[in-house]
């Protein structure tokens, strides 16, 4: 046993016929390959949860509740109910003041449970950042700053918006109201900037009627248990999930999950023809010193066990030098993506998109062993075909015909 | 019983050139090498001696034929009893010596008695004592790299007689040896059998050499001639 380890590893770094250079260039490969592989799938998981949760904290919310009977506070009280709050959206023109002309976006107002601000106290906050003005009294319209330049506004300027609100004669009618700018914000989701306003909830619902009124929740727990909750409380109420609301740009978050892991694979691919081929060369180096070994006395199987354990000893340290140099480039992205955005600048003249969203790349320690362990039994797998090619010959067959 | 007998064996290799067919190097050949005794191969270059000589120690198979080691047929075991066998019961000097590079010369002699898992200690000492034995006090923790080829070939001789096999097989054993080397190894080896009783079966062009052997076969029309019966 301890002849076998002791040899694997004298083995695995010799200093003949190259051997040390082809075991380091294995190891480094691995190394790499692994490191590519460990920050391509943080960062891709850093943007999609990114992505994600601005998605549940500004667009959607958790759940969507529409109901005749239930009350925000009667939700808030629920298991698993971070916050609840009404919530009313319309669609409305915002005429430019400038070149008169008008543009769409939608209006949103909030309000929260027990005089809660919701823009402020809520899950909300994470994504969204009011630049000026004060959310506990929206006296006019909070735009967004992108809006605010692009419509060449400042602050207390008065706007015309034309809001669609139920006539006494047809079921709507446009209806023109001009109202200060009270407010900026900026949001993480430059979409939902560019399309959204925000005004105080009584407001709004006084002037287009408060019928159309919803219930969003941000929940901490398990959604359907949640929407079991509600429906238990009324049978009748109408539960919309965040997966459901964003549907389309879901499938396409969902798809691009799929196209990321197909092209690691292409990456594994890669990394496995390298570790194949090297673990040949490996093998091919010392199969004259195996057939020696065999001609010594050591069983066909021992000396299989002596190169596997070559084989594992590179593979292992390959991939602790891997995983350590992958956790370090993963804490420090930022700063890596400011200065290739930098070098990006300096030669191009434009911005990488990458240092402009902000995202925290994360890699579960179970991905991490799952990679690990994939390319160790491929480590494996590959040794072992190698042997078997190898111990095909009869021993002096080896011995006399050995390139080395 | 012999340490060692070869029934009616055959060898045919493959030729190289396409649709060359095959070649006969040994044809319906017998031999025993006798406990306690010499016995020594001449013939030409690329007669098949080398090979008759991997055939008796199981590096290689016969076409046809029966190998005994101790009355145990070769064919008859699996890898791991016929690696144990040559482990215990051979001792091998090949041509080219044949030393793992990355093992001191103390290391290398050492390598049999570590594969059938002797103490570590004990073959230390035991290696040690060889090596002394041989002249190579001083170059024990040399690799073989450092070493000079007579140097080589003896730390190859102590490797083989490190588990004391009962015989030893030796495939030119001074071919790449000055006069005084080669001269002191054929003393080594003929001592082995005289004063230890141990069996050699030599293979070597040096016909002095090879007469110093109880026994002479010349190996010559893929058969073996004797040259030198046993007195």
């Amino acid at each position: 046993m301890m002849f076998g380890l002791k040899t694997s590893f004298r083995y695995a770094f010799s200093r003949t016929r190259g051997q040390r250079a082809t075991s380091i260039m294995i190891l480094c490969g691995i190394a790499i390959g692994l490191v590519a592989l460990l920050v391509i799938s943080a960062v891709m998981n850093g943007l999609q949860t990114a992505q994600l949760d601005q998605l549940r904290n500004l667009e959607s919310f958790d759940l969507i509740v529409s109901s005749d009977t239930l009350t925000a506070s009667q939700l808030q009280d629920l298991d698993q109910v971070e916050t609840a709050f009404d919530f009313l959206e319309t669609n409305v023109l915002i005429v430019d003041k400038t070149s008169g002309v008008s543009s769409s976006t939608r209006v949103r107002a909030y309000k929260g449970t027990d005089g809660m601000n919701v823009y402020r106290d809520s899950r909300m906050s994470e994504s969204l950042y009011i630049l000026r003005g004060n959310s506990d009294s929206m006296e006019g319209i909070f735009l967004s700053y992108t809006m605010v330049r692009k419509l060449s506004l400042v602050s207390s300027d008065d706007i015309n918006i034309t809001f669609l609100k139920p006539g006494k004669t047809a079921t709507i009618v446009p209806y023109t109201a001009k109202l200060p700018v009270s407010g900026y914000f900026s949001s993480a989701m430059t979409e939902f900037s560019q399309s959204t306003a925000f005004m105080d909830f009584d407001l709004l619902a006084g002037t287009i009627g408060g019928e159309g009124a919803r219930i969003g929740l941000y929940i901490t727990g398990n959604q359907n248990k949640v929407i079991k909750a509600i429906l238990a409380l009324d049978p009748s109420a109408q539960v919309v999930t965040w997966q459901e609301y964003n549907k389309a740009l879901y499938s396409a978050l969902t798809l691009e999950k799929t196209l990321m892991y197909v092209f690691l694979a292409f990456m594994f691919l890669i990394i496995c023809v390298n570790l194949k081929n090297s673990t040949r060369r490996l093998l091919a180096n010392k199969q004259k010193e195996g057939a020696m070994l065999r001609a010594l006395g050591l069983g066909r199987r021992r000396v299989n066990a002596l190169f596997l354990g070559q084989g594992l000893v590179i593979c292992l340290l390959g991939e602790i030098l891997g995983v350590v140099l992958g956790k370090i480039v993963i804490a420090n992205i930022q700063n890596i993506l400011a200065f290739v955005d930098k070098v990006v600048y300096a030669v191009t003249k434009s911005r990488t998109i990458l240092t402009q969203i902000p995202f925290n790349a994360a890699i579960g320690n179970w991905e991490i062993a799952i990679v690990c362990v994939f390319i160790f039994l491929l480590s494996f797998v590959f040794t072992m075909t190698g042997c078997r090619r190898i111990y095909k010959s009869e021993i002096m067959e080896v011995i006399l015909n050995a390139s080395y | 019983m012999h340490p060692i007998e070869l029934k009616s064996i055959t060898k045919r290799f493959k030729a190289t050139e396409k649709g060359g067919g095959e070649i006969t190097i040994l044809e319906n050949l017998d031999l025993v090498v006798p406990q306690g005794k010499s016995v020594a191969i001449i013939g030409k270059s690329g007669s098949g001696k080398s090979t008759l000589l991997h055939i008796a120690g199981g590096l290689d198979s016969p076409s046809e034929g029966q190998v005994f080691c101790n009355g145990t047929e070769l064919s008859k075991l699996d890898d791991k009893a016929r690696s144990m066998l040559r482990n215990n019961h051979i001792g091998f000097i090949f041509q080219a010596n044949l030393l793992l590079e990355d093992f001191t010369a103390l290391e290398n002699v050492m390598v049999p008695a570590m594969i059938s898992g002797r103490r570590e200690k004990e073959c230390k000492e035991r290696a040690v004592e060889l090596l002394t034995k041989l002249g190579l006090a001083d170059r024990m923790n040399h690799v073989p790299g450092k070493l000079s080829g007579g140097e080589k070939q003896r730390v190859a001789i102590c490797r083989a007689l490190m588990n004391s096999p009962e015989v030893i097989l030796a495939d030119e054993p001074t071919g790449a040896l000055d006069e005084e080397n080669a001269a002191e190894v054929e003393t080594l080896l003929l001592d082995l059998v005289k004063e230890e009783g141990r069996s050699l079966l030599l293979v070597t062009h040096n016909q002095d050499f090879a007469f110093r052997c109880d026994t002479v076969y010349e190996l010559k029309n893929r058969n073996l001639r004797e040259e030198k019966a046993l007195s």
